[in-house]
């Protein structure tokens, strides 16, 4: 490869993107040349950055979220349909314009004519007729003014009043100081498990304006300084119900912490909390850790080894506006995503002598001395379930966890996986959209027949057939590592 | 290329890189603490891209640690190599509020890049691979997709103030 064609590679090296080729050329050339080493210098704080799985997820995430540019959005039919007739009707008229109106412009030399001189301005105030005495009783007539100036008089009399430009932009000494405050806080699972990459939204009730954050990946939010006065605030986050609380009123100067529970289910869904307006000695309806949640509405817990009970008939809920159903559905179909795309995927990585992972071919037969790591990688949000069979032949749970699309999880979290001589490592995972409600009873198998009791997610139970929602899927493989 | 002729090219690399932000006999020091920690802890390593990725790695680990020491001391002059702590590997405070402001200026950069732009640099996110990228994008030569990708990097980082790190 040409100096400048490894040049274009450096895009690749802090993302990973390079194979293995590449890289060996890429370093090559930088060991050879000053300025490519300088460069790849360079990269490595964002390198560094991207390494950490939650800064990949959440770039990911921001990618996603960019909106699309306004002419690529869909308009009304109607609108669509106005806007082509107007042009039509511009056009047709443009056309046929009568000919007096579009006379030919004609350029001509022509000699600069003597401006007439302008009139001094007045020096001295003319005396003004004396007012009509207003009589009691009577309104007060209308005032002879007189005739207003000529706008180059007006000019001219800015200009006279020698209106200076650090007079004109000069702060000025009579603004108040801005009165503000903000919220923040963390945002929490059922399992009291974070949520990081969760949108929340503050809006003022007076004025109906926007404010929002995201939690990061400690699942804690800040948003900017707002405005004193009275808030909604609304966490949204993929394949939970939407968190609604009213009633937040800010005043100046105040921090205050609000922490959300975000219950499972449609984003269209939402839980909707009432906080009492703080008094001037308190804050009513707040507790120890903040605001205590009065949820309006009952949330059934997802368990799929329990039959789920139909739902109550509830009355329906008022239509909500147009704008928020659109987003409302928009962000359902980016969480509850029904379809083939919906996956897990694995890859085994083998630790290399100097400390690099590469990846090996899952079936390949493992030295025992080997140390390997299983990485993961869902395609939608969901939750992981990790299974291993112990000495005894006995399935046991070795870790769960929510994962974030194209984010990998290795297993085990932390440290490599090596053989022990018993011939294989038996792994099992489930990937399920919803969080499952699974017990260490529900996941014990009858030791040695490697059967699953109870109709547990275990090897040899097809657990695709019990699911409540048919969009909410769940997959589930085994996986094995084979030693020699 | 032995492994002697490949630590002697580092060192000028370094000892050049490093000058440019560091006094001289700073990056003199530091180059030697590099390669003294090659020799060490990693004379396993034969490879001329092992090596050099590693060495790139320690000179940040070591920079960084130079410039909090100096800052932590309220001053800016030269000191010398022997105090400069052993780099932390733990994650620290800074280092979270470090990556945490980078990654906010990154993802505004990252909106205001183009739709293939960013159809790029999710693919490169999801860990895929140029010759990968070139399939799913269509692109009949893997050259056009290094070229989009030198373009939508260099705008990336003109967008960021030329620097990834402020």
């Amino acid at each position: 490869m040409k100096r400048e064609d490894i040049e274009k590679l450096l895009g690749g090296y802090a993302t990973g993107t390079l194979t293995a080729a590449e890289r060996e050329a890429l370093l090559a050339a930088a060991l050879e040349d000053q300025q490519l080493f300088e460069a790849l210098a360079r990269e490595e704080p964002l390198r560094e950055l991207l390494q950490d799985p939650v800064s990949r997820g959440q770039l990911l995430a921001a990618l996603d979220d960019v909106p699309e540019p306004w002419y690529y959005r869909k308009l009304p039919p109607g609108l669509i349909a106005a806007a082509a007739a107007l042009i039509v009707v511009g056009f047709v008229g443009i056309e046929y314009w009568p000919q007096r109106q579009a006379a030919p412009l004609t350029v001509v030399a022509r000699a600069p004519q003597p401006q007439p001189e302008r009139s001094p301005l007045p020096t001295s105030l003319r005396p003004l007729a004396p007012l009509p005495t207003a009589r009691p009783g009577k309104s007060r007539p209308a005032l002879d003014l007189p005739p207003a100036l000529p706008p180059v008089a007006v000019a001219d009399a800015l200009t006279a009043a020698q209106v200076s430009k650090s007079q004109l932009f000069a702060p000025s000494a009579a603004v108040a100081p801005v009165e503000t405050a903000l919220v923040a806080g963390t945002v929490r699972d059922p399992a009291q498990a974070i949520v990081a990459g969760a949108t929340v939204t503050v809006t003022n009730l007076a004025t109906d304006s926007n404010t929002t954050a995201r939690t990061d990946e400690r699942g804690e939010f800040r948003t900017p300084p707002v405005r004193a006065g009275e808030y909604s605030v609304r966490v949204e986050a993929p394949g939970f119900k939407e968190f609604d609380q009213r009633g937040v009123v800010l005043r100046t100067g105040e921090v205050r912490q609000l922490d959300a529970v975000l219950q499972v289910g449609a984003a269209a869904e939402s839980v909707q909390v009432a906080v009492a307006t703080p008094g001037v000695g308190g804050q009513a309806g707040q507790g120890k850790n903040g605001p205590t949640p009065v949820r309006t509405e009952s949330v059934t817990a997802f368990n799929p080894l329990v039959p789920v009970p139909p739902a109550p008939a509830a009355a329906p809920p008022p239509p909500p506006p147009l704008a928020a159903l659109a987003k409302a559905r928009a962000f359902e179909a980016s969480a509850v995503r029904p379809g083939p795309t919906f996956g897990l995927r694995y890859s085994v990585l083998k630790k290399l002598p100097g400390g690099q992972f590469s990846e090996i071919d899952p079936q390949q037969e493992l030295d025992r001395r080997d140390e390997v790591v299983i990485r993961l990688q869902s395609s939608d949000p969901g939750y992981l379930y990790v299974f291993q069979k112990d000495s005894q032949n006995r399935w046991r749970p070795i870790g769960n966890d929510r994962l974030t699309p194209y984010t990998p999880y290795s297993i085990p979290r932390t440290g490599t996986v090596r053989g022990n001589g018993s011939g294989a490592k038996e792994f099992f995972v489930t990937f399920s959209r919803l969080p499952l409600n699974v017990t260490l009873k529900a996941l014990a198998v009858r030791s040695g027949s490697g059967q699953p009791a109870e109709g547990a997610p275990g090897p040899g139970t097809s657990i695709v057939t019990n699911i409540a929602e048919p969009a909410l899927q769940r997959v589930a493989f085994p996986i094995t590592l084979k030693y020699k | 290329m032995s492994r002697e002729e490949v630590l002697v090219k580092l060192r000028e690399r370094i000892v050049r890189f490093a000058a440019s932000h560091l006094s001289r006999d700073a990056a003199e020091d530091l180059a030697q603490e590099v390669l003294l920690l090659l020799h060490e802890k990693y004379a396993h390593l034969e490879r001329p891209e092992d090596l050099l990725a590693l060495s790139l790695r320690i000179v940040r680990f070591k920079m960084m640690s130079w410039r909090r020491k100096a800052v932590r001391h309220g001053e800016y002059s030269q000191i010398s190599i022997e105090d400069i702590p052993l780099p932390d590997l733990e994650a620290s405070p800074a280092d979270y509020v470090e990556r945490k402001e980078m990654l906010d200026r990154l993802t505004g950069a990252m909106s205001q890049l183009g739709e293939r732009c960013r159809e790029l640099m999710r693919l490169k996110l999801q860990g895929r691979t140029f010759p990968e990228i070139q399939k799913i994008l269509g692109v009949s030569s893997i050259n056009t997709v290094y070229t989009w990708d030198h373009r939508c990097r260099k705008h990336l980082l003109d967008l960021m103030g030329g620097d990834w790190k402020r």
